[in-house]
Parts: structure tokens; C-alpha cells; sequence
């Protein structure tokens, strides 16, 4: 059984008042003398994604058994089963609908999808948005500027900014 | 002729400044000395040119548009609005403006600013006053511009009056009513509501202000900028009477709506108070008004407090060298209320004006009782 | 001083009435009267959030403040009753940027309930984990949005900055940054690895550190002092009265939270304290959040050390899995063995969920989100895999009402900071 924590709630007198003022602005200056960033420069450097980041997926024709199953079990009804020549069911992508929830990924029993970490995609239109199979086993346009990815890391309650060499996003995450 | 009496008139009173007004020693050649020509002496004999340039660097007109006129005001806002949102950016464990010009860290930010704000459609709404709702951002300069007039800068000045302080004060008082007038103009409620509040503050700090000055005027025993300055030669104002300068300090904080005070244009609150409806360029322009408001409160607080243009001398800057420390100490001054930003948040109205009649008018009346002390003990 | 009434002929604007705005007939000219400046704050303003509040000023001193929500209604309770119970999961974690772990946990809890099963304590540990970090991210999101309402950037910045590492970790954890869609019926999506639980941790003692300096800058700063003390104070009685939840309840100096009277996860095996204020200001409220973080970080520690002893995989009940039925068998046979769920949904995710009804019936949970009280109530037929009826009263919706009782008699200035004391988030409230 939890106890009870009752705090209470200071009402400065004077001295503490001017006390405070010194401390917000004694650490202001501390943060302005020795800065402490945190932000990444977005197109340059890029953050290190967690190898189960839930991206864009990728899809593996040979293993898909035409089971329907990821199309029931989308939440956002992103996926639609297209009738291929061979006269097999085969998913299409509406990424104007996908909420990258992976629940395809988790659904599919024989791992014909697969996350990767790609997230940050441009789509020249809606109707591009609808990745139809064959689209979605073209692999993708890339363009990127970045030169590292940075990951954080915590040392004692520090933050480190840890910078790797350029990181090869294209690979789907490891199983 | 007019035209060579005023050419005369402006060619007796040039700004002494090594280069470009003042004959300068090129090199010595055995027992006579070669004079290089300044600049206003090259094109002395061309008939425009030679009036244009003597007019600019007549001492008085030089003030006005270059230092501590329009050029240094420019100069302030062009660097101001960069220094805060970089400072800001660096206490916030971020970047700041960086991408418009990466290797001189964005330095020129202000003016991608200012350009996107000059193509922005400026929007009259239907309900505004539309001649004053244009005419009140363009006549809010006019205040801004004329305490110029009478405070110095060292040798550089327009108008030398024993007066110079109160005439100043009493000018910069105008910009509120400027305010208001602009938040009148505007008619709209969130306008309206953010001009009262700049009537509160108005009355909140500018008896104290006034007062804290005149205890300094009292204690130098002249509102003449030249005296002051020169009696703070050997200890500076603040010294002397730092009730005073605490007073003009927050009452400064105050009266450019800075932070801890940012109560008439608080955007969370009242979206920008009095400008809440302006758009584009004139929204620019009214954004400027209270940093350049700044500025000239710090250049008197400079010179009432921290022993204005008073510096070492620097020879080949020639009057310039004055009037470079002072825009320095105002500039450190600004940098300083621009910093309150990142550490504080914003009173209430009526606590801000509770403190304004309470505490400040209490301390403003001892810094008073210590000007007087000081005037008669006769230590200056 | 008396006032005198003037007759003049003025006209309410016609967007009272073609705008459909919550006004009361008759307000607007009742103002114009007595001289008082009705003010419509939102839903285009800085500082109003998604929604909009009628501010009727006498002076500078609200007299009343009526409500305009619904600005982001997405219809979700209607939503969710054609989507299978699996998709129902994302779709109602999404109230509350930052605490789907506790709203997708009220909901799970409720199929879990239905279908009776227990859930493996590893798993239970994890939820609480998850719960714990949302919490504090939340009140890290509350805190920034109080101090940017309050005109304090840095106190803007810095609690996104810190939420991020927190982003980070259920990145970490579930793979999404904010929509993890991690809890399951029956257990969690995956398990957690030894380096996960190790950033975690980690992460504890970053914000640990950093909220000192935050507190010397926002939390302790006399102005945010001067601005929250003493502002929209709610007395016991009226908190009762009104139904305020959660962190606001408890600043009123009411001892409830639901993790303790009716525990659930994990929390019944941890040490922790309920954080509880008497002054109920808006001081109090911002304070009870801060304290809860500390109490939340205390939380995960303990959690993560648990986590550590405990031996990998089983995440997941077996009796979604349908191992029980096949080790009843066993036993049937004379062989013992332990039930062990399985540590991954992949691959199974539609065997498990798919066709998952639940028995008939009306099952309800209330969970302690980071705001208050969230509570679901799922109708079931007993056939069909969708629920019949969904009910999910979210803690903002709650709280409202008292939120705008307690603006009674601030100041227009204080709308802002009263609002950000409340954390209102109208997302969350409109569902
Ligand atoms: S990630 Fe979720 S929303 Fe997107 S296609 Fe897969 S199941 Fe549908
Ligand atoms: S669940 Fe897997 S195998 Fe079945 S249709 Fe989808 S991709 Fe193909």
C-alpha cells in the first residue's frame, strides 16, 4: 500500500524571493556560458534509429502466402488486396491511411513484412501515396544529405550526443 | 549665397574623425610633412557632392544619422534580434537561426526577416481606422528618433541644453501614447484589452522612472549630458546611488515591455496586444518600436549610471572614439534585458502595477533622498 | 460604487448566432448593460488549445467562463465500435499525445477482465514501466505548455528536450516515438532487452538532474511563484463537488489515486508514495506534478531492477497463446510442466487477436492516466469480434468543469496560467 506523500507548497519571503531571482538567472548564465544542445541539425545529421523502429515496410513477394490476414488486421484499413496476373492476392500500401503501427508485421506468419527505418518520406501526391506491389518492391528513391546519425547515450545522468559515420538505413531491421 | 553660408556653416562644425574629416599626417620627408586630403576635402570642389558630404558629417546631422542616430539604431536591431533568439536558443539546449547563412551563424537572419515581412500582404481588417491604422507605426518613429537630438555622444551631439535629460525623458514618454493610439486604431477587443494594459504599465513605472532620473540630475546638480559625464570620471553613477539605477533598471524593463514585464503585448495572452492586427511590413515596423525604445533608454542609462561616453581614448577614431564606448555600454545594456528572456516568464498587470506604485515609487523616493543628500554634502 | 445601467442600442454580433456558440440567450446584451467585455478566447489563439472559452470581464476579473469543446471530437467511442477489438488498440491511445501507454492500458485491462486471464509479471512490469514514463512525459509536455502560457520560454524548451529522452526510450522499447500501440490483452508486443532496460534507467537519473536545474529556473522562479500562487484555489469540498481527477484532486488535499485504491500492474508490489498538496492553487497543481515525476522515476528504478532479476521471455499470457489448454492436456497425462508464454506476438499476432470475442456482458476499468481517471467500459455481445458499445470518459472531460468554475474571479491574465495548472489537453477531453 502506497503511503502518502504531503507536500508543501513554498510561499516565498523576501530573501528567498531575491535568492530565486539569483539562481534563475545564475543558471541561465550557467546554460549560456557552457551550452548543454540536444537537438540534431536535421538533414545533416540524423538520429539513430533503434533497430525495432517501426518505419516504411518492406515487403517480401515470395514469402507472401495470399493469407489476407495483415489486410483484416490493419486498424487503419491502409492495406488493400490487389488481384495480380498470376491470379494471386497480392497487398498494396496506402500510406495516406498507414499509421505505422506494425500490426502487419506482428500479423503475418510467414515474415513477408518487414520493418525498416525509413521515415521521413516525401510523396509527390495522393495517388502516389497508394503503393501498389509493384511499387512496393521497387526499392526506394534515396536522396540524403546526412553525413552521421547521432545517438544518445547517458553517462551518470549525462547526455552524449554519440556521433557514428553515415548509417545505412536501407536494410530492413534485424529479425 | 545660401547655398555656401550653409556650406560653411556645416564645414565649420565637422566631426573630427582621422580619415575621413581631419587632415592626417601621411609621412614625414626630411623637415616637411605630408599631408594626406580627407575625404570631405577630395571632393571639395564638386558641387553636390561636396555639400552632401559636408552636411553628413556636420556634428549635428552626423548624430542624428549615423552614431547614436538611425545607423546605430539599426545597427542594434539588425545584431539585437539575432543576439536574442541565439542566446535564447543556446540557454534552451538548442541552435537557433543557423540555415540563412551557416558559416557566420546566421547572423543575417534578421534581415530574411525582414524581407519575408516587406512581401507579406499587409491586411487592414474592415473594422479598423484604416487612415491612423496606417499613419500611428510611421509617426511612432518620431518619438524614437528625437531624444537623438539632445543626448550626446561625446563630442558628437545636436543640441547641448542643460535640459537634456528631462527633454529626453519627456520624449521617450510620448511612444505609449503612440501605442495607444495604434491599439485604438486597430479596433479590436484583444487590441483594446493589450492598449489598457500599456496605460497601466504606463502609470505603473514612469513616476518612478522620472524620479530616479531627476534624483540623478539632482545629485549632478545639471541635467546637462556633458556634466554628468564628466563628473562620473572618477566613480560611476551606480555607485553613487544604486537605489537609482535599480529603479531605472526595472522601470526600463518596464517601460519596453521586456521580460519579467512583457505584459501589454503578451502573445500568449492578449496575441500581441495593440498590434495584435497587423500584418507584414508594418507589423515590423511595430515589432521594432519597443527594442529601439530600448536602446535609447539605455544609452540614458548609460550615461546617467555607468559614466557614459567616459572610456579610454582611442586617437585614430577621433570623435568617434567617445561615442563608440557609449553605444558599447548601451549595447551591453540591451544585451542584458534581452537575456531576462530565457529566465523569466511574465508578471500579472496588476502585480506589475502594484509593484510599479509600491516598491519601485518607495525605492525611487530613497534614491531621491540620496540625490539630495549627495547635492548638498556636495561630493561631485 | 453604484452602477448605473445605461440603455443603448446595441446588437450582439450575428456570429453569436450563426456560429452556434454556447452562449446563454441573452448574455451578450446582459453585458453590454452592465458595461462587462465578453471575449471569445480560441480556438485560434495562443493560448486557448483546441477549443474555445466565452470570457465574460467585468474589468480585468473573469465573472464567468463557459466552455466551448468539441473542436477535435473525432468520434472515437463511435469509431471503435467497427473495429476489432486489436484495432481498436491504436485507435485509443491517440486521446492523449505522450500517455498511450496509460490509455491503451485502461483498455487492455478491460479485455483482460472479460476474458478472465492473468497476465505474466514480467509483463506486468514492463506496462508499469511504460505507464510510468508516460506519466512523466506528460507532465513534462503540461509543465512546457504552463511555463510557454506563463511567457518562460526556457521552461518551454527544456521539458521537450527531456520529454524526448523519454520518446527515446519508448522508441527503444516498442519501436514508435509516441504511439507505441505496445500493450497487448494477455501481455506486451515483445519483451525488453538488457540494454533497453539499462537506457531506461538511465534516462531516470538524466531527468532526475536536469529537473534541478529546471527548478531553479521555472518551478522555484519567484515569478512563476508570484503568477500561480493564490490563483483559481479550489477547496476540498468543491473538488469533490465539481469531480475533479487525478493530480488536480490530489492537490485539493484529497488522498485518491486509482493505482492505489484499486491497484492493478505492478504498482501493488513497488513502494511509492501518492503525492498530495492542501492549498489546491494552481501552485499546488503544477507541484503535485512535479512531485509525481520524482515519484514516478522512483517507480521505474525499482521496476527496472525487478526486471533484471527476472528471467527473459513470457510476456505473454498462455492463455491467449493456448498453451494452457494444451498443458492441461499434459497433465491429464501425468506430466508436469510450467507454463511458459511465448516472448514475441510476431507472426502471431492474428491467431491470438484476431477472432477474439469477448464473453457478454459490460466490463469496466478505470486506470490512473497522467491527468486523472480514465475509464473504459466495453459492451459485449458475446458474438461478434467488435465491441457492441465502447465508453471512454477521458480525465480531461472530467475535469473541465471545474477548471472553468475555479477561473471565477482570476484575471484575464490568469486564464493562461490556470489552463496550463490544469494541463487542459482538449484532444484528450473530446476523444
Ligand atoms: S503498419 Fe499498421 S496501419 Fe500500416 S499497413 Fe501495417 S497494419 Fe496497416
Ligand atoms: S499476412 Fe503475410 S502472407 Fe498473409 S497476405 Fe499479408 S503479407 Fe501475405
Amino acid at each position: 500500500m502506497p503511503g502518502i506523500y504531503r507536500i508543501k507548497v513554498p510561499s516565498p519571503d523576501f530573501p528567498r524571493r531575491v535568492k530565486g531571482h539569483l539562481e534563475a538567472i545564475g543558471t541561465g548564465l550557467k546554460e549560456l556560458i557552457v551550452p548543454n544542445r540536444v537537438t540534431t541539425q536535421y538533414p545533416r545529421e540524423r538520429r539513430k534509429l533503434s533497430d525495432n523502429f517501426r518505419g516504411m515496410l518492406q515487403y517480401d513477394i515470395d514469402k507472401c502466402i495470399s493469407c489476407f490476414q495483415c489486410a483484416f488486421a490493419c486498424p487503419a484499413n491502409a492495406i488493400v488486396m490487389k488481384k495480380a496476373p498470376n491470379g494471386k492476392y497480392y497487398p498494396c500500401v496506402n500510406y495516406a491511411k498507414c499509421i505505422f503501427c506494425h500490426f502487419c508485421v506482428d500479423v503475418c506468419s510467414k515474415g513477408a513484412w518487414k520493418a525498416s527505418k525509413f521515415m521521413d518520406v516525401a510523396f509527390p501526391d495522393m495517388e502516389e501515396m497508394l503503393l501498389t506491389t509493384e511499387k512496393l518492391l521497387r526499392p526506394p528513391e534515396v536522396e540524403r544529405e546526412d553525413e552521421r546519425s547521432v545517438e544518445y547515450e547517458f553517462r551518470a545522468g549525462k547526455l552524449i550526443m554519440k556521433k557514428h559515420p553515415f548509417e545505412d538505413i536501407t536494410q530492413a531491421g534485424k529479425d | 549665397m545660401c547655398y555656401n553660408e550653409l556650406l560653411s556653416m556645416f564645414r565649420e562644425n565637422l566631426v573630427h574623425i582621422p580619415f575621413l574629416t581631419d587632415k592626417i599626417l601621411l609621412f614625414q620627408y626630411g623637415g616637411s610633412a605630408v599631408y594626406g586630403n580627407p575625404l570631405v576635402n577630395v571632393f571639395a570642389n564638386v558641387p553636390i557632392l561636396n555639400f552632401i558630404l559636408a552636411a553628413i558629417f556636420w556634428r549635428p546631422l552626423f548624430a542624428m544619422l549615423f552614431i547614436p542616430g538611425l545607423v546605430a539604431i539599426m545597427l542594434v536591431l539588425g545584431i539585437i534580434i539575432w543576439l536574442e533568439r541565439k542566446m535564447t536558443a543556446k540557454v534552451q539546449w538548442r541552435y537557433g537561426p543557423l540555415e540563412v547563412s551557416r558559416p557566420i551563424g546566421g547572423i543575417i537572419q534578421p534581415l530574411a526577416d525582414g524581407m519575408r515581412y516587406l512581401f507579406q500582404e499587409v491586411i487592414v481588417h474592415g473594422e479598423a481606422h484604416r487612415p491612423y491604422f496606417l499613419q500611428f507605426p510611421l509617426i511612432s518613429f518620431l518619438p524614437v528618433l528625437l531624444p537623438i537630438l539632445v543626448i550626446p555622444a561625446g563630442a558628437i551631439y545636436a543640441i547641448r541644453t542643460p535640459y537634456a535629460i528631462p527633454i529626453a525623458i519627456a520624449l521617450v514618454a510620448l511612444i505609449p501614447i503612440v501605442l495607444i493610439a495604434i491599439g485604438w486604431a486597430s479596433n479590436s477587443k484583444y487590441a483594446y484589452i493589450g492598449s489598457m494594459r500599456e496605460v497601466f504599465m504606463y502609470f505603473a513605472y514612469e513616476i518612478a522612472m522620472i524620479i530616479a532620473a531627476m534624483a540623478m540630475v539632482v545629485a549632478y546638480g545639471s541635467g546637462d549630458a556633458f556634466v554628468i559625464v564628466q563628473k562620473q570620471s572618477l566613480i560611476p553613477g551606480i555607485l553613487i546611488n544604486p537605489f537609482a539605477c535599480l529603479v531605472f533598471f526595472v522601470a526600463t524593463a518596464m517601460a519596453t515591455a521586456r521580460f519579467p514585464f512583457e505584459i501589454p503585448d503578451a502573445d500568449s495572452e492578449v496575441v500581441f496586444g495593440p498590434f495584435v492586427e497587423y500584418t507584414g511590413i508594418i507589423f515590423g515596423v511595430v515589432m521594432t518600436l519597443a527594442y529601439e525604445k530600448l536602446y535609447i533608454l539605455s544609452l540614458l542609462l548609460s550615461i546617467l549610471f555607468l559614466g557614459g561616453w567616459n572610456g579610454p581614448y582611442i586617437v585614430w577614431l577621433g570623435d568617434l572614439s567617445p561615442a563608440i564606448w557609449l553605444f558599447i555600454k548601451a549595447f551591453v545594456l540591451v544585451v542584458i534585458f534581452v537575456f531576462f528572456r530565457t529566465v523569466y516568464g511574465r508578471y500579472r498587470l496588476d502585480q506589475a502595477v502594484r509593484a510599479g506604485w509600491s516598491s519601485l515609487l518607495a525605492l525611487s523616493f530613497v534614491s531621491l533622498g540620496v540625490g539630495v543628500c549627495i547635492a548638498s554634502a556636495g561630493w561631485f | 460604487m453604484k452602477e448605473i445601467s445605461v440603455e443603448l442600442p446595441v446588437e450582439p454580433p450575428v456570429e453569436v448566432k450563426s456560429l452556434f456558440l454556447p452562449v446563454p440567450p441573452g448574455l451578450m446584451e446582459e453585458s453590454y448593460k452592465k458595461d462587462e467585455l465578453v471575449i471569445f478566447v480560441g480556438p485560434q489563439h495562443g493560448g486557448s488549445g483546441h477549443m474555445r472559452i466565452i470570457v465574460r470581464l467585468k474589468g480585468d476579473v473573469i465573472t464567468e467562463a463557459i466552455p466551448d469543446p468539441g473542436y477535435v471530437h473525432r468520434g472515437m467511442e463511435k469509431l471503435a465500435e467497427n473495429r476489432l477489438y486489436l484495432q481498436n488498440i491504436p485507435l485509443l491511445e491517440r486521446p492523449a499525445i505522450m500517455d498511450c501507454a496509460n490509455f491503451n492500458l485502461g483498455y487492455v485491462r478491460a479485455i483482460e477482465k472479460a476474458l478472465d486471464i492473468e497476465v505474466p509479471e514480467r509483463a506486468e512490469y514492463i506496462r508499469t514501466i511504460l505507464a510510468e514514463l508516460c506519466r512523466i512525459g506528460t507532465h513534462l509536455y503540461d509543465a512546457g505548455i504552463l511555463s510557454v502560457f506563463l511567457g518562460h520560454t526556457t521552461g518551454f524548451m527544456w521539458p521537450f528536450a527531456m520529454r524526448e529522452m523519454i520518446c527515446e526510450a519508448l522508441m527503444r522499447v516498442s519501436g514508435a516515438r509516441i504511439t507505441a500501440s505496445y500493450i497487448v490483452p494477455g501481455g506486451v508486443r515483445r519483451d525488453v532487452g538488457r540494454d533497453v532496460l539499462e537506457y531506461i534507467k538511465e534516462v531516470t537519473f538524466f531527468i532526475e538532474r536536469k529537473t534541478k536545474d529546471f527548478e531553479k529556473i521555472f518551478i522555484m522562479n519567484p515569478v512563476t511563484a508570484a503568477r500561480l500562487k493564490d490563483v483559481a484555489t479550489i477547496s476540498k469540498k468543491d473538488a469533490i463537488k465539481y469531480g475533479l481527477v487525478g493530480p488536480f484532486l490530489r492537490a485539493c488535499g484529497v488522498e485518491y489515486d486509482t493505482r492505489a485504491v484499486e491497484p492493478y500492474g505492478a504498482y501493488d508490489q513497488l513502494s511509492w508514495d501518492v503525492v498530495v498538496a492542501d492549498e489546491g492553487d494552481s501552485y499546488a497543481r503544477f507541484l503535485v506534478r512535479v512531485n509525481e515525476i520524482a515519484q514516478s522515476i522512483s517507480i521505474i528504478r525499482q521496476a527496472v531492477s525487478i526486471l533484471r532479476s527476472m528471467p527473459e521471455g513470457n510476456v505473454i499470457s498462455p492463455d491467449i497463446a493456448g498453451k494452457k489448454k494444451k498443458a492441461k492436456k499434459k497433465e491429464e497425462e501425468g506430466e508436469e510442466e510450467e507454463v511458459k508464454g511465448p516472448s514475441d506476438v510476431r507472426g502471431k499476432l492474428y491467431r491470438y487477436y484476431g477472432r477474439l470475442t469477448l464473453p457478454p456482458g459490460e466490463y469496466t476499468t478505470v486506470t490512473e492516466a497522467a491527468r486523472g481517471t480514465v475509464l473504459y467500459t466495453i459492451v459485449s455481445d458475446g458474438q461478434s469480434t467488435v465491441p457492441y458499445r465502447l465508453r471512454v470518459v477521458t480525465p480531461g472531460w472530467l475535469y473541465l468543469k471545474g477548471f472553468m468554475e475555479s477561473l471565477k474571479g482570476c484575471r484575464l491574465a490568469d486564464l493562461q496560467a490556470v489552463y496550463g495548472s490544469f494541463g487542459y489537453f482538449p484532444p484528450e477531453a473530446d476523444r
